[in-house]
């Protein structure tokens, strides 16, 4: 019981720390897996060792090789032709601009780093608007939705689908089958719900477009070389991914493959590559994964684990919904990442107890995923988006989240809730 | 030899409250290319160059943007900028560069020019113990010290 209670305790105050903002999440979570390991040797439910196992270097490995890709490829200018070549293709209409632009958004969510997306992208947004002459606002709302959405959709969108890959053995092909198909309805469905949430924006019969039509998009391109090798490097990741199942391959090793073949490829001033990691986001996972280590060794998460057995044994359905709903919850009001962490030993402990738990892994990344854009706080994403937006003349402020993204992520966990069946 | 016996004394100076279009009247009538600004105490608040002037036209987000030299015509954006109906709203205080790096009066002539180069700034305001403007120091106020082997008097 005195393990219980120091556990907890010390999970609370971390958690506390973390989401009010009072210390740095990476130094609140490594302070937090600091006390845990200490006060497991001396109570004695938690050794280094363990707690030293209870990292998750596959998913650290696989987080870190996509960076170091994102970090060489950002600098090529990719991002900017792509944006300026869905501009192109909206001729003009606000309609149909938010609609590339989200998709695009989303896609390379899918594929890159959300957060590195949306920082990339918004700018050039904004500057697209203000050419055109129209307000920003819905187009940069449709960004923030649907990267959030698109990097729910494959394995290496996002680091909540990280771990559950690394954690469950999904392989990147699973995720394909399984939550991309749901991802792009969903997509869908936001683009109509924000059509229509934004209809008098979307009519603006006088739009000069002759700007936007003559820029050259090539000459966004500052490296085409360097963008060659990258293209190519991912193209290598993706194969290999696709194959990871016949070839027995761990994750963080594609992952790091890659990023090696592009550092081979491209030589790009590594100082500058390690400076885009984002060090903190990897310490705060490693700091995370020892401190939800030492609350899986005393033996609380079962408990919660037999509650969802127990609703999972009277609905299967049922416990779905749950997961689904909580874990919406706590990505939108409090932090997705230690959520998922903890999550992670309670749905193998169902799974222990003899329940088949694929689905419950899915529900819990579509969870988290759409959830994030539920509050401006739910997601990074949101917070880079909003933090951008008051640079323009129409800044999103918090009412009007709730009258957009809000409503939109509610319509899409009710699309996962109807379709909860064949999940 | 000290800053102050290189400085120039004579500094056009303005205060925080003065508006855009009367600093623009002072670039182009006298040839400054920075005008520092001080409160009602001659305490040295600021300092505004024509970059800051510029800077007023260019919209926050700009600096987010990586790269926009694919960019030839900026549209509607352009027309807005040109009937900038709040440009002439703007005042000092607004434009200049606070928390500005200044000069000592006393310190010795070495540290203007390693300032200068260090920062990349083109003229240093000069200070007393107080914080109050004394003058001004130029790259060329330095270059003139140095070549003709004595300060400006």
């Amino acid at each position: 019981m005195a393990n219980y209670i120091v556990a907890i305790s010390i999970f609370a105050v971390t958690f506390y720390f973390i989401i009010s903002g009072k210390l740095d999440r990476t130094i609140a979570s490594f302070a937090g897996a600091l006390a845990m390991i200490g006060a497991g040797i001396t109570l004695g439910f938690y050794s280094q060792e363990e707690a030293f196992h209870a990292i998750d270097f596959n998913m650290m490995g696989l987080l870190l090789g996509m960076m170091i890709i994102v970090s060489v490829c950002k600098k090529t200018g990719f991002f900017s032709y792509v944006a300026i070549k869905a501009a192109k293709a909206s001729g003009g209409s606000p309609l149909r601009l938010m609609i590339m632009m989200g998709c695009i958004t989303a896609f390379l969510s899918m594929a890159l780093d959300n957060v590195t997306t949306i920082i990339l992208v918004i700018p050039i947004t904004i500057l697209i608007c203000d050419i055109l002459g129209i307000s920003p606002l819905p187009i940069i709302m449709s960004e923030i939705i649907l990267s959030n959405i698109g990097g729910t959709g494959t394995m290496i969108g996002d680091p909540p689908n990280m771990m559950i890959a690394s954690s469950a053995n999904f392989s990147f092909t699973d995720f394909l089958v399984h939550l991309l198909p749901i991802t792009l309805l969903a997509m869908v469905i936001s683009l109509v719900a924000l059509a229509f949430i934004f209809r008098k924006q979307m009519i603006h019969p006088s739009v000069d477009f002759s700007p936007i039509s003559q820029i050259n998009e090539r000459a966004a391109i500052r490296d085409e070389k360097s963008l060659r090798k990258t293209v190519f490097s991912l193209i290598i990741v993706f194969a290999l991914f696709i194959l990871q199942k016949q070839l027995h391959l761990h994750h963080s090793f594609i992952a790091l493959l890659g990023a090696g073949i592009v550092l081979i490829l491209v030589r790009p001033n590594i100082e500058e590559i390690m400076k885009d990691i984002h060090w903190p986001i990897l310490a705060f996972f490693a700091s995370l994964f020892v401190l939800i280590g030492g609350l899986e060794k005393t033996g609380l998460l079962n408990l919660i684990a037999e509650q969802i057995s127990r609703i999972a044994n009277a609905n299967y359905n049922l416990a779905k919904i749950s997961i689904l709903w909580v874990s919406a919850c706590f990505a939108s009001l409090v932090d997705r990442v230690p959520f998922t962490t903890a999550m992670i030993p309670i749905i193998k402990q169902v799974g222990v107890l003899g329940f088949n738990i694929d689905s419950l892994w899915w529900v819990l990344a579509l969870g988290v995923g759409f959830g994030g854009s539920g509050t401006p706080i739910g997601s990074v994403v949101g917070v880079v988006g909003l933090a951008m937006s008051e640079k323009t003349s129409t800044p999103i402020d918090f009412k009007i989240w709730f009258k957009t993204a809000t409503v939109v992520t509610v319509i899409t966990l009710i699309l996962v809730t109807l379709l909860i069946g064949i999940i | 030899m000290k800053v102050k016996d290189i400085m120039t004394k004579d500094v056009i100076k303005i205060s925080p409250s003065i508006g855009i279009r009367e600093i623009y009247n002072i670039f182009r009538e006298k040839n400054v290319g920075g005008v520092p600004v001080v409160d009602n105490d001659n305490k040295l608040l600021g300092l505004i160059t024509k970059t800051e002037l510029l800077d007023v036209l260019i919209p926050d987000y700009f600096g987010m943007v990586t790269d926009f030299l694919f960019i030839d015509d900026f549209g509607a954006l352009e027309e807005k900028l040109e009937s900038l109906p709040s440009l002439e709203l703007f005042i000092a205080e607004d434009l200049m560069i606070s928390g500005l790096i200044s000069i000592k009066e006393n310190a010795s002539l070495m540290k203007a020019p390693v300032l200068m180069n260090k920062y990349n700034i083109r003229r240093l305001p000069v200070v007393d113990a107080d914080n109050r403007l004394v003058g001004i120091v130029t790259r060329m106020d330095v270059c003139d010290a140095l070549f003709n082997g004595k300060g400006r008097h």
